[in-house]
This record gives structure tokens, C-alpha cells and sequence, in this order.
């Protein structure tokens, strides 16, 4: 059932939608609990088997999870978990204690739920580019459907009770995937991401909490969950996106307009490496990958499309390397099969 | 005004902190309000929150009962304190006194003002009640519930996008007010409408 997962692009990978040059993908996640049963970590095995079962039962006849994956974390390989993860499938919460765990996964990736993580629930919604707005429309409306048949945990004062106090309320962490490679380049993203912690902003790298902000890509999503309606959240959050999409932009324009030789030189440079490498390690390519996606945006590298940039910094992880040659690699072979898949991925210029 | 920290610059950051019914306002300069800015920044877990910031809240424990159990699912809130997560939706209940004051805190606001489950009656707390519901649409604007007090909440969470300084100044006054007449829940509302207005104009400035 993996193989499917693996030949297919996930939507958020398209690389189109609004911003789509500088934002990635944008992600709604909803947390809610079933009022039956204690929260995941407190609830015995036997709770957890039954709040499994109920949540499987209630996607089974959902109509907006039709033809929907659902998998049992118990039943697949420690390669599929970090497979699942690496495509922003799951958590690393969820591998750690795979028993009575499960994630359903929607066509094409868009929405998926975590079951008995920290919460009962965890609905995402992954969006190509700028578009929480889509995203928080899909989550709603599979959230209201569940709920017909799912006792969500709910108090006329706080909202939706979830496992951890900083949830409690709507539930909503919107997050937005960034590639900031100017602010970088231009010192100027701690200054940056200060300013934005200080407007009640988290900012994290590419796989979540405690992940560097690797590649230049910066996950940012809100930290207040109670107070505001989801509408008001979703609109603070794209205040701030919208001025940080404009910063990047003219850091971009900056570079360009005094260092232009400079800025195409890495561009080249990191071009050139991963088209002529025979080995590779992730950390390298990610670095790089993240200058050729720049490329792209400017028109530099214009054969290169960005869904193929998008998808090689997730191809390129090792659960996906081994998956793609359908067996186990020692880290040497996976820094070689990298190289390889990055060779005939990014095809030469005509 | 000088600032409370350094004692040298003058102060052009005020800050106004209500915990758990505690006022304190601190008038800094911009550095230090920098400096503040990234101490906070440092990633703490709820955990420590509770364990060592939540001090003011200790103190009402102790005569409320850090030996509250949850009759549901056996919790200890020493235990929550411990791990930093509930065990159950009923816990929310059972230390209702201690988690209000923590989810200000957290959230800098103490009421839920989004979604509603569908089948939410009002008259039970418990969801899945089947009812008519004012908000079959799914409007999430209006939370039904025991009805609250919404005094002088002109200016609810919503600000209006082309609001200028005058508003602000109103806003800070109205605040001020709040803080004096110690209409706490009332003015941590109005900091946050200021905080997102602020936040607007800085945006319009840039």
C-alpha cells in the first residue's frame, strides 16, 4: 500500500497555489478528543483499543475519507514509519509507540489523521502553496462530519479539551512551510524570527519540533489556541506571512540588484554539484537543493520546474531512497543511490 | 519615563502582565524589551510553566487542593504538573480552579470563541446531546453556553482592518480603565485587540 503512496505527488508537493515561489505548503491541523476515553498517554490498553476502533469505525463510513489508506502503526515496517514521516504523514510521537496507533490517508495526501496521538485525534490538511484558507475549509468540513458520529470533547467555556493546555480551544495549529533563502543570505531572519516569536508566532525547520530550520525552509505556525475564533487565527497568521513573503521578496530583489554574480554563482554552484555528484549525503543536498529551488523562482534555472525541486527534498530522505530501490541500504549506498535519482531528476539544460 | 530595568533609557515599551488577577506593569526601553523579547523566546515546556512559573497559582492550590483527584480518570494534579498534560476531557472539571488561571496564561485569554460542535447542547455540558442547535451552519462566531457578562465588549476579538491610532489610543485607554476597575478578563480582550492592532499598523508601516 506504500507504492501507491510512493508514486504518487503529494498534493502539498505541486509547488502551485497563491506564493507558491516562497511559500511551500501550508498545513491546518485540528485536535479533538473522544469524551469516553482518557487522553492517549493516560488511557489503558483496552481504552485505547476501543478509541481505536471507534475513530476507525467513524472513517470507515465518512464520506470525505472515501478511498481513504487507513494504516494500523503496528502492522508496517520501521522503514514505512519513517517513510510516513518523512512525507509529513505522521509523527515521530507516533513511531515511538506504535501499538493501537493508526493514520488514515486521504487521495492524494491532502488530508490525513493521526489516531491515538497525544490527542485522540489529529486531522491535517496539507495545501500547495500560500492557502490555509482551503485547507481550513477541507479540515471543517471533515471535522463537522466526524462529529456526527464521533463524541468530541467539548466545554461551553474552553472549547474543544485537548490533551495538552496549549491546545485547548479551537484546537488549530496552522502552520506555514517558508524557503527564505534571502533573509538567510542577508543576515537578516534572526532578527526576523524574533520579531514574529513576539507576535505569539512559533517557527520551526522542516520536520517540526526541534528540527533545524534546514534547506532554509522555516515552519511557522500559531501558538494561541484560545480566545480567537479559527477565522481570526487564520487572518493573524497570514497578516504576518504576507509581510514575511514581502521581506524575502525584497531581499531577493536586493541580492539581485547588488550581488548579482554572486547570487548566480551559488545557484550555478549548487546546480552543477548535484547534477555531477556520485555521492551525496542529505544534509549536503538539502543545502544545495535549497539554492536551485531559488534558481527556479528567478527564472534563473528556468527548466527546471519547481514540483520537481519540491519533491527531490523529499525524495532524497532515506526512507524514500530505500523504498525507491525497494530494499535496505547502509548509508554509503543511500548516499549513492541520492546521487543518482538527483542526476536524472534534474535534467541538463537543452 | 525612565526604564524599569536598566534604569537608564526612557521607556517606550509598556507592558501590562495580568496573572491570575496580578497585575504588574513594567515600563522599559526598547533594548531591554529586546532583551526580554528573546529571553522569552527560549523554548520552555508546559511542564515548567507549571512547575515554575505558575507560582501565583501554587498559592491558590494549596487552600484548593493540589491533592485534587480526578474522580474520572484517577489524575492527581500533582501528576499533571508532572507530565504537563490532563488525563481526561473530565480532568478540565475536576481542577477547573487551577487550569482557568493556566490557560490565561497560556493563551492570554480565558474563553473559547470558535467552533462549536454541531450537536453542542448548551443546557449539558456534556457534548453529543442531540438538540437543536442555533448553529447548524456552522457558525463560529457564537459560542451558546451559560450566558456571560460581555460588559462594554464594543470592541469584541474582530478588528476591523482600517483602524488607525485613534482607535489604538481608544483601545489603550479603554484598557487602562479595565486595569483600574480590575476587570481583568475585560482587559486582557483589549490588550490582545491592541497587540493585533499594533501588530496591523506595524504591518502597514513596513
Amino acid at each position: 500500500m506504500m507504492d501507491a503512496l510512493l508514486k504518487q505527488t503529494s498534493e502539498w508537493l505541486k509547488g502551485t497555489g497563491p506564493n507558491a515561489d516562497i511559500v511551500m505548503s501550508s498545513r491546518i491541523r485540528l485536535a479533538r478528543n473522544l469524551r469516553p476515553y482518557p487522553f492517549s498517554h493516560w488511557a489503558s490498553k483496552k481504552q485505547e483499543r476501543e478509541c481505536l476502533k471507534a475513530v476507525h469505525d467513524a472513517i470507515l463510513t465518512a464520506k470525505n475519507l472515501k478511498g481513504s489508506l487507513f494504516i494500523f502503526m503496528n502492522d508496517i515496517s520501521d522503514l514505512d514509519k519513517q517513510f510516513l514521516l518523512e512525507r509529513h504523514l505522521i509523527s515521530r510521537e507516533h513511531i515511538l509507540h506504535p501499538e493501537f496507533k493508526a493514520v488514515d490517508v486521504s487521495d492524494r495526501e491532502i488530508a490525513s489523521i493521526m489516531v491515538n496521538e497525544e490527542d485522540h485525534l489529529r486531522i491535517q490538511v496539507m495545501q500547495s502553496g500560500f492557502n490555509l484558507q482551503e485547507g481550513w475549509k477541507i479540515a471543517d468540513r471533515l471535522e463537522d462530519e466526524l462529529s456526527e458520529t464521533l463524541p468530541f470533547a467539548y466545554d461551553a467555556k474552553w472549547g474543544y479539551l485537548t490533551a495538552c493546555p496549549t491546545n485547548t480551544g479551537t484546537g488549530l495549529r496552522a502552520s506555514v512551510m517558508l524557503h527564505l533563502p534571502a533573509l538567510v543570505m542577508t543576515k537578516q531572519i534572526s532578527r526576523v524570527i524574533q520579531a514574529i516569536t513576539k507576535l505569539g508566532m512559533v517557527v520551526r525547520g522542516l520536520y517540526g519540533e526541534g528540527t533545524d530550520a534546514e534547506g532554509n525552509l522555516f515552519q511557522i505556525s500559531n501558538q494561541i489556541t484560545l480566545g480567537q475564533s479559527e477565522l481570526e487565527t487564520l487572518e493573524h497568521i497570514e497578516g504576518i506571512i504576507r509581510q514575511l513573503i514581502g521581506h524575502e521578496e525584497n531581499a531577493r530583489k536586493q541580492l539581485i540588484k547588488q550581488n548579482r554574480d554572486l547570487v548566480y554563482d551559488k545557484i550555478w554552484r549548487a546546480y552543477g554539484t548535484l547534477q555531477n555528484s556520485y555521492i551525496i549525503t542529505s544534509k549536503e543536498t538539502i543545502h544545495l537543493m535549497s539554492m536551485v529551488r531559488m534558481g527556479v523562482d528567478l527564472g534563473v534555472l528556468d527548466h527546471i520546474t519547481r514540483q520537481t525541486v519540491n519533491e527531490l527534498f523529499i525524495l532524497t530522505q532515506p526512507a524514500h531512497l530505500q523504498r525507491l530501490e525497494g530494499k535496505l541500504l547502509a548509508q554509503s549506498e543511500r548516499d549513492a543511490k541520492r546521487a543518482s535519482i538527483i542526476r536524472s531528476r534534474l535534467i541538463k539544460k537543452a | 519615563m525612565i526604564c524599569d530595568v536598566c534604569a537608564k533609557q526612557k521607556a517606550t515599551v509598556h507592558l501590562t502582565e495580568i496573572i491570575n488577577d496580578q497585575v504588574t506593569k513594567l515600563n522599559i526601553c526598547e533594548y531591554c524589551a529586546k532583551k526580554k523579547g528573546s529571553q522569552m523566546e527560549q523554548h520552555f515546556g508546559i511542564a515548567d510553566l507549571l512547575q515554575g512559573l505558575a507560582d501565583p497559582t501554587e498559592k491558590g492550590l494549596a487552600v484548593s487542593g493540589a491533592k485534587v483527584k480526578c474522580v474520572s480518570c484517577g489524575m492527581a494534579y500533582d501528576e499533571f504538573k508532572k507530565i504537563g498534560r490532563l488525563g481526561c476531557a473530565q480532568c478540565y472539571d475536576a481542577f477547573r480552579e487551577s487550569i482557568a488561571p493556566l490557560l490565561k496564561r497560556i493563551h492570554s485569554a480565558g474563553t473559547h470563541t470558535g467552533k462549536v460542535p454541531r450537536n453542542f447542547d448548551p443546557a449539558s455540558s456534556a457534548p453529543g446531546a442531540p438538540s437543536a442547535p442555533s448553529s447548524a451552519s456552522g457558525d463560529v462566531s457564537k459560542v451558546p453556553g451559560p450566558a456571560k457578562p460581555k460588559s462594554g465588549s464594543a470592541a469584541e476579538p474582530s478588528v476591523p482592518a482600517a483602524k488607525g491610532s485613534a482607535d489604538l489610543q481608544q483601545l489603550k485607554q479603554a484598557l487602562k480603565k479595565a486595569i483600574d476597575g480590575e476587570a481583568y478578563e475585560e482587559a486582557a480582550r483589549i490588550r490582545d485587540q491592541v497587540r493585533q492592532l499594533e501588530a496591523k499598523n506595524k504591518k502597514g508601516a513596513a
